[in-house]
């Protein structure tokens, strides 16, 4: 990435983060008003608990579990090559 | 005070400008989805449901703060507020990814913003003199 479009993206994001900044004030405002429509924004953020936030196949868990199961069967010394001497002899 | 315009021509001149590039922006959205052309096909494709959804979004919203900017009142300043926030964070998403949209460019959008946020302050300015109102 060269100079410019870094710094593209740079503005890209300072401007994304303080829109996100001035959402969370606005919000903080229409809250301490109390009116109804502040209820039902709350209500409705509460309802953000009941959605499936975890990965419903766990993929990542089960990807993770088998990296793991590889690394503990290639653990320990390395395979006898035909070089080595037999140590039944 | 002699300051304060009731009706500032370059403020409706902007608007409309502004307004019609929204417009025609919704048109070739709409003439590109409908197309049979395949490598507009093909483009059609590469691109998500959702982003689809967000730029006919980003365009009504725009389109919504122009008319209200034209019609001279502060809720025009809300409406560009949000249409540059969405934007931000679409265009930042389109940054970090390692292969661009086929539309989308970094340098032409940073341009873009820069005249957007210009716009926002001009506006600013007008809500606080209150020409908007």
């Amino acid at each position: 990435m060269d100079v410019a479009r870094l710094f593209a993206t740079t503005v890209f994001a300072a401007v994304a983060l303080t829109s996100l900044f001035a959402l969370g004030l606005q919000l903080v405002r229409i809250a301490k008003k109390g009116s109804r429509g502040a209820h039902v924004l709350g209500a409705t953020f509460m309802l953000i608990g009941f959605g499936g936030m975890r990965d419903p196949t766990n993929e990542t868990v089960e990807i993770a579990k088998q990296l793991k199961q590889r690394e503990d069967d290639d653990s320990g010394d390395p395979p006898d090559s035909g070089d080595a001497p037999d140590p039944e002899r | 005070m002699a300051s304060v315009v009731s009706s500032p021509r370059l403020a409706r001149v902007m608007s409309v400008i502004i307004g019609l590039i929204a417009a025609s922006q919704i048109v070739i959205l709409s003439s590109v989805l409908g197309s049979s052309s395949p490598a507009l096909r093909d483009m059609v494709a590469s691109v998500s449901a959702f982003e689809w959804l967000m730029l006919y979004v980003l365009a009504a919203i725009l389109l919504t703060s122009m008319v209200f900017l034209f019609r001279l009142r502060s809720r025009a300043v809300s409406w560009f507020a949000v249409y540059i926030g969405l934007s931000s964070w679409m265009v930042f998403g389109y940054a970090l990814a390692p292969e661009n949209p086929p539309y989308f460019d970094e340098l032409v959008s940073l341009g873009g913003m820069l005249v957007a946020l210009s716009v926002l302050a001009y506006m600013l300015q007008l809500r606080k003199r209150k020409v908007l109102t």
